[in-house]
């Protein structure tokens, strides 16, 4: 039974993790924090459920492409839009319109598909895999697969690619990098557009788990956060062990008290950690931040 | 029948520019010719324009009045990256190494306006290791932790990176001592050898006249005195002025 509880955190921390390094990716180019990642989680449900999966009957790969791209989108735009013209004020100014524009796509929703639950079930069945006395829905594996691939595949593309180098440069020095002739706005919306697909993905992965609602991404969202500042503000492992170890620790605390504390878990977690090591678990090295 | 052969324009030309910021007015009627393949310096005290003059050219800033051209074309007003497509490149004052990207990230982030030119890249990436093999050493390192001279070492390598027919130095001395000083300003003056036009923003008056053709000397944004370089060296003013002598 222990190791169906951890199974199902490790999935569940594996959705954080996405969140947090949304959050990481948009802190460390921008230095705001996105607020709007829970609701740009629960936009993408909606879209891939209701739009692309029950009205159009796309199987679920082509939905899931078009859903990130449909997040991608958004996420360039707002940046252009809204972020690009507030960057010259305090970056309070940026990071209350995240909370502004969560607010518009969690309405959106609403009004665009209703306020009843949406229920979705996984096209992959919920046939229990068995890894050896440790039992793994096809769906946990799912959501375990893509996180790892996303996350090798974000390390090699900012290790080793032009982009990756010049999202780099920028992230450190905005200024300098537009002396290289480096198009930063283009790089910021990039980045901003990457944090929405990562939501996207957290919120298509959700979807077969939970009901489809206009609250659903909120407290991920939150959550994530929490992943976040668990790991290290700001510092891309960090967001990956943040966001598994938080999952984790949720579900066998909840196991272990009552089902009924297991956010309140996950919060008394941020609260020991803010007051025991505040920089977090793998801290951003403070020389990242000239 | 006569043929006139066209002459080439100068390099470089700024023509009678203005530049505020907000209310206040950094340059003033400010004209400075450069001559393909020359080194000209630009000195001057603190807040006397210099490095205004530097993102005027680059395209950090517009003129309100006056014309910039380059190689005969006008730039004034051209985004930054267009013109750093376009031939120029600076170095901007403090270095401002990515401190987390190694040398050689550092290097290929200053090539990122001709990414696609892989032969160019490689030409000049030889060039910058045979100017300074420090950089070569080093490549895989932190640029963060490099010395001071290093860091200008890659700050120079990084803007030559881009291909400039222009490179543009903001204070290439600040903070190095001055045998490096001596050192730096040996290696500017090769990279004008090399067929580059220089264009040195400096301080250091001393060091910079000591390897330009040509020199101007701002003061409270217009030029106060001009001339070749070592005209300048021996002038009163500027050696009451600037040369401490």
């Amino acid at each position: 039974m222990l190791g169906q509880v951890i199974a199902s955190g490790l999935a569940m921390g594996c959705i954080y993790a996405l969140v947090a390094l949304g959050y990481a990716y948009v802190w460390n180019t921008m230095a705001i924090v996105n607020f709007a990642a829970g609701e740009f989680l629960t936009f993408a449900a909606y879209i891939f459920v209701a739009t692309f999966t029950m009205s159009l009957g796309l199987p679920f790969w082509s939905s899931l492409l078009l859903t990130a791209a449909a997040m991608a989108a958004l996420g360039a735009l707002f940046s252009r839009l809204v972020f690009a013209r507030l960057q010259r004020q305090r970056a309070l100014v940026a990071i209350i319109a995240t909370v502004g524009f969560g607010i518009f796509l969690k309405e959106m929703a609403r009004i665009i598909y209703g306020p009843e639950p949406l229920l979705y079930v996984s096209p992959f069945g919920d046939d229990m895999l068995d890894f050896g006395g440790f039992r793994l829905s096809v769906q946990q594996l799912l959501i375990m697969v893509v996180v790892v691939v996303v996350m090798a595949a974000q390390y090699f593309v900012l290790r080793y690619s032009m982009i990756g180098k010049i999202m780099r440069a920028t992230a450190l020095d905005r200024e300098t990098a537009a002396l290289m002739g480096i198009p930063v706005n283009a790089v910021l919306a990039g980045t901003f557009a990457f944090s929405a697909v990562l939501a996207a993905l957290a919120g298509i992965l959700l979807a077969p788990l939970f009901y489809v609602t206009t609250e659903m991404g909120s407290l991920v969202g939150l959550k994530g956060f929490v992943a976040m500042i668990i790991g290290g503000f700001g510092s891309v492992p960090g967001a990956i062990v943040g966001g598994v170890l938080l999952g984790v620790i949720e579900n066998v605390g909840a196991f272990a008290i009552s089902s009924t504390y297991k956010d309140a878990i996950a919060f008394t977690m941020l609260l020991v950690f803010l007051v025991v090591r505040p920089e977090g678990l793998i801290p951003e090295r403070s020389a990242d931040r000239a | 029948m006569l043929t006139i052969a066209p002459s080439e324009p100068p390099e470089l030309e700024l023509s009678q520019v203005d530049v505020f910021y907000g209310k206040a007015q950094i340059l003033i009627d400010l004209s400075i010719h450069v001559e393909r393949g020359e080194v000209a310096a630009i000195i001057g005290a603190n807040g006397a324009g210099k490095s205004t003059t530097l993102n005027l050219i680059i395209g950090k800033l517009k003129p309100s009045k006056g014309t910039v051209t380059f190689a005969g074309e006008p730039i004034a007003g051209r985004a930054i990256d267009k013109v750093v497509a376009g031939g120029i490149a600076c170095v901007p004052q403090r270095r401002r190494i990515f401190s987390t990207l190694t040398v050689m990230e550092n290097l290929e982030v200053g090539a990122y306006v001709r990414r696609h030119d892989k032969g160019g890249i490689s030409a000049t990436l030889d060039e910058v290791f045979e100017l300074f093999p420090v950089l070569k050493r080093k490549a895989a390192d932190m640029g963060g932790v490099l010395s001071g001279g290093e860091q200008q070492a890659l700050a120079i390598g990084r803007g030559l990176m881009a291909g400039p027919r222009l490179l543009l130095l903001d204070e290439p001395s600040m903070g190095l001592s001055p045998k490096l000083t001596t050192e730096m300003f040996a290696s500017i003056r090769k990279i004008a050898e090399g067929g580059r036009t220089v264009v040195i923003v400096e301080q250091n008056a001393y060091a910079a006249l000591g390897v330009a053709d040509y020199g101007y000397v701002l003061e409270g944004g217009s030029i106060a005195l001009e001339g070749h370089a070592d005209e300048l060296l021996r002038d009163d003013h500027v050696r009451d002025a600037y040369l401490g002598a």
